[in-house]
């Protein structure tokens, strides 16, 4: 904090050497909460921000500092915001017009929503009441990674998603405007016999879209998904498309407004009867829908018809079993073409797992089976859904041991993308060069030398790509470096000097070849 | 801690470079061996670093002397690891020039005993000196390039040791552990302690409080070392008005320091690879505000530790009465071939440190003014931009070069900082192709241009 390094000059230019000086640090300094990246969409970074306590006030009430620093990690602003002493920063996104912070209050139950300006002034005060059951659902939820609690719509306002707890859980959305519009809600039923949850994928000026997920139950293995389309100036349900077990089974990876303004939902599809959860997907899909609901096209790509043949061969030119892949993100570029971006994995013995079990005569809780995580693939797609090539980048095996040896593959690889297991970072969307990035941490077995993890970035631009790597260690693990997502185009590097206790952090562009 | 008196105001910019310098000086340290950044005498300077720190030392009593003992302690130690990290320039040639001036001032003022005396030249380009307390001083390069006279020097020098003679170091060090350690200190932070709401808001107002006192008595050192610094130097040969035109040089405008318009557009626009405005392009940021917002700031953040130059001079000559005398009588006798000296390396050493938006400046700065020859100035270029391409392809580039900051002060470098860093390896690679191409013609024998040309060529 800048404010503490005025009073550590002070203390610097006499030497930290008696308790005088520890008592006024102690009793000058800020206290860091947390702290998060601004996020937009297409994981380009925003800024940062910094959450600090800074005073005890009356009635339990706190100062706290925000502190907000560009995407080049300038400082921008430091603001003062007084509230309970429950209060967490939970997230914070901008929209081109405002920034706004989610706040929580876990003993009070309530969430906030603080919205400013582009001078940086305070403008909005929103507070949403909330159960405890809700607000560990909602935490759950976030775990997940994949779960939009805050959602900017650019140059509109933002989206607030939170649980909601009725008969059976269900959700609340929220949308906040930051442009002179109407705010509005759209919750699920009160009286649903599903659990129901929601996450905003997409919104322009005209609809937000949102998946639905239901369930019968928290043990249930089932889960279906549909499409929801509202008005986003009203908040009115416009139209869904239902993508339920019986009928046409459906995973929805990704999807998309057009500049025509059309919805085009990306994904896998599995036979009717299928579990999206349990079973092998039959193929890739996308679907083009009007706004009113009416299927303009609906392309689907079977694995063993179209995708299969043309899969590339290993290294070692043997063409292997494709095994199984796990889709992370399909993005759509300018041009209208389309890449799902995969790691290729299956499920394998695992030596540990078996020595394990025979050790303890059977009773060990340790998995005999695990999920082998290997190369990453990235398919193209032209614009009608056309798969044109298979490229196949290689990154070294990792292996997590399955979370059940009764489960499908699918089903380990779904609970597993939740703890970390597969190699994939994020993808970062650049329209306006027309490119993306999608980053990997690797490790990499070398020969000769000792194994090394490493940053991977594959990265597509004007037609082609090229890979860029960072080494995740150097100078014999003197050095060891984090990498994050960054600015458009940029990683963030968070370089630790093991000899020296320093911590460096810096921006680097990834090298387009 | 050591303490060096400072002769200007710095602030931001000063704190930049030094940080900047902090995370690259190691770079280098160990590919310098055998050069001007290490002396010949090394094991000879480091046993009077040693003496002269362990003497003044030595020398310190007084209530809090234990604890302000234990703040100089370590300082040999700093100073070595400083040389050893490149730090400092060793020049037989400034060294016999600037032992001239010196002994000009030596002569006239018998009664400094001035045989612990040793000045260091910093590799910095902010026009600056210090004074340790100790018999070490420090005068940065870019001094050199700002003065224009031996007068001028011989000024900045005289108000350097007019600091050790008025024992600023010490005594600034100590009026600290004072004011920390004083019973008014220890009665409002005992009543801070006891206070159950807004007890930082108090503890910052109390620092604020301190360092404001801390800047008023640095201010006012910086006043008494101008006055018995002019005493100093009106007993020597140079001529007076030079205390007036030193500090002039020093004086700059809402602190910028990098103020030459370099014209980016026009230095890297080549008829095979013209300059692309996007390279320019800034970015959007998420407040649409003029300066930082700080709603937490402190008094002191906004007060300089000197007092503004102008109000420096006006003292000094109505104290001393000093007229405007001829220019010519000036003399650069010692201070031009000092320059020959300092003003290449005042490059080259951003180009080892790698502060290679620095190195832009300064290359296109003075070769513009004249004081590069082309042969030098295009070798040295394209060499910047060879290790502007490595360290981009090494991921290092933003490690060295900061990025740009829509608040600062410093346009010019910020403009550079920004084409640097959204230049992408492909662009740099051309550019670095299409500048040599088109200086090739100038160049008769330049090693520098013909490794990069090269480079570049086998790139391309």
């Amino acid at each position: 904090m800048k404010k503490t390094i005025t009073l550590l000059l002070i203390l610097a230019l006499v030497g930290f050497a008696n308790a005088q000086e520890k008592t006024i640090n102690e009793i000058s300094s800020f206290k860091p909460r947390n702290s998060g990246t601004l996020m937009d969409k297409n994981n380009d970074v925003d800024g940062y921000y910094f959450f600090y306590e800074v005073d005890k006030l009356k009635k339990g009430d706190r100062e706290f500092a925000i502190r907000i620093l560009d995407n080049n990690l300038n400082d921008l602003a430091t603001k003062s915001y007084v509230d309970n002493k429950n209060t967490v920063l939970v997230q914070s996104k901008f929209n081109n017009q405002a920034l706004i912070f989610a706040m929580t209050n876990y003993k009070e139950k309530f969430y906030k929503l603080i919205t400013f300006d582009r001078q940086a002034n305070q403008v909005e005060n929103i507070k949403i009441p909330v159960s405890k059951k809700e607000m560990r659902w909602l935490n759950a939820m976030k775990q997940t990674g994949n779960f939009n609690f805050l959602f900017p719509v650019d140059n509109k306002g933002f989206l607030f998603n939170y649980i909601r707890d009725n008969n059976k859980l269900g959700y609340g959305l929220k949308y906040v405007p930051t442009d002179g519009g109407a705010s509005w809600d759209y919750n699920s039923p009160d009286d649903s016999k599903s659990i129901l949850t929601l996450n905003p994928i997409e919104a322009n000026d005209e609809v937000v879209v949102a998946l639905e997920g239901s369930k019968k139950s928290l043990l249930s293995q089932t889960i279906n998904y549909k499409v929801i389309v509202i008005d986003i100036k009203t908040g009115k349900f416009l139209f869904e498309k239902n993508f339920d077990r019986k009928g046409d089974p459906r995973l929805i990876t990704n999807a998309f407004l057009t500049p025509d303004k059309n919805l085009v939902m990306l994904g896998e599809y599995f036979a009717a009867g299928d579990n999206i959860m349990k079973d092998k997907s039959e193929g890739l899909f996308a679907e083009t829908v009007d706004l009113t609901g009416n299927v303009i096209s609906d392309s689907k790509i079977s694995w063993v018809d179209k995708i299969d043949p043309i899969m590339p061969a290993n290294i070692d030119g043997k063409k292997k079993k494709r095994g199984y892949i796990y889709f992370h993100d399909i993005v759509r570029t300018q041009k209208g073409t389309y890449y799902a971006i995969g790691e290729r994995y299956r499920k394998t013995a695992s030596a540990g797992g078996i020595a394990a079990m025979a050790l303890s005569g059977g009773r060990a809780g340790t998995s005999v089976t695990q999920l082998t995580i290997t190369n990453a693939a990235v398919f193209e797609f032209d614009s009608k859904f056309e798969l044109k090539d298979i490229k196949v980048f290689e990154k070294g095996k990792s292996r997590a041991p399955s979370l059940t040896d009764f489960g499908s593959p699918q089903l380990n690889a779904h609970a597993l993308k939740t703890f970390g297991a597969f190699d994939y970072e994020f993808t970062q969307m650049d329209t306006k060069r027309d490119r993306f990035y999608a980053a990997f941490i690797d490790y990499e077995r070398l020969k000769g030398a000792k194994d090394k993890f490493a940053f991977k970035a594959i990265m597509y631009n004007d037609g082609t790509f090229s890979e860029d790597k960072i080494y995740l260690e150097e100078d014999k693990g003197k050095i060891e470096y984090r990498v994050m997502p960054g600015k458009l185009g940029n990683v963030m590097l968070l370089e630790y000097n093991r000899k020296e206790k320093t911590v460096q952090l810096h921006l680097e562009k990834l090298n387009i070849q | 801690m050591c303490l060096p008196v400072k002769f200007t105001d710095l602030k931001k910019l000063y704190y930049t470079l030094v940080i900047a310098s902090l995370f690259f000086l190691c770079v280098k340290a160990q590919e310098n061996t055998a050069n001007s950044y290490i002396p010949e005498n090394f094991e000879a300077l480091k046993t009077y670093i040693e003496n002269t720190n362990r003497t003044h030392i030595n020398r310190i009593e007084g209530k809090y002397s234990s604890k302000i003992k234990k703040a100089f302690k370590n300082q040999d130690e700093k100073m070595i690891d400083a040389i050893n990290d490149s730090t400092y320039f060793f020049h037989p040639t400034i060294k016999s020039n600037l032992d001239a001036v010196l002994q000009n001032i030596y002569d006239a003022n018998p009664e400094i005993d001035s045989k612990d005396f040793y000045f260091f030249i910093k590799n910095n380009v902010i026009p600056n000196a210090a004074c340790y307390g100790d018999g070490r001083y420090e005068i940065n390069l870019g001094l050199f390039t700002s003065c224009k006279t031996d007068d001028e020097v011989a000024f900045i020098i005289c108000h350097e040791i007019a600091h050790l003679v008025l024992e600023h170091s010490l005594k600034s060090v100590t009026k600290r552990y004072e004011d920390l350690n004083s019973k008014e200190t220890r009665k409002k932070v005992s009543k801070i302690k006891r206070q159950k709401y807004g007890r930082t808001k108090a503890g910052r107002l109390l620092v604020d409080e301190l360092y404001i006192d801390m800047l008023d008595h640095s201010k006012h050192s910086e006043t008494q070392a101008d006055s018995l610094g002019y005493v100093l130097f009106s007993k020597t040969t140079y001529q007076k008005n030079a205390a007036v035109t030193s500090l002039k040089r020093l004086s700059n405008e809402d602190d910028i320091y990098f103020d030459y318009d370099v014209k980016l557009d026009s230095v890297f626009d080549f008829k095979e690879y013209p300059f692309k405005s996007f390279w320019l392009e800034e970015e959007t940021s998420l407040f649409d505000t003029d300066e930082e917002i700080d709603e937490f700031r402190l008094s002191s953040d906004t007060i300089r530790t000197h007092p503004e130059i102008q109000s420096r001079i006006d003292k000094l000559k109505k104290e001393f009465n000093i007229k405007s005398n001829d220019a010519s009588a000036h003399t650069k006798d010692h201070l031009d071939p000092i320059k020959t000296i300092t003003v290449p390396q005042s490059i080259q050493y951003t180009i080892d440190l790698k502060i290679l938006d620095l190195s832009i400046y300064l290359l296109i700065q003075q070769f513009s003014e004249g004081l590069m020859t082309p042969e030098d100035y295009y070798g040295t270029m394209a060499n910047v931009l060879k290790q502007i391409y490595e360290a981009r392809k090494n991921h290092k580039l933003g490690k060295y070069v900061f990025q740009q900051n829509s608040f600062s002060d410093e346009k010019t470098l910020n403009d550079i900082r920004r084409f640097i860093h959204n230049l992408e390896l492909s662009e740099i690679k051309k550019i670095g192709q299409a500048f040599c191409n088109a200086h090739s013609s100038k160049i008769t024998n330049n090693e520098d241009f013909k490794e990069a040309f090269q480079f570049f060529k086998d790139l391309n």
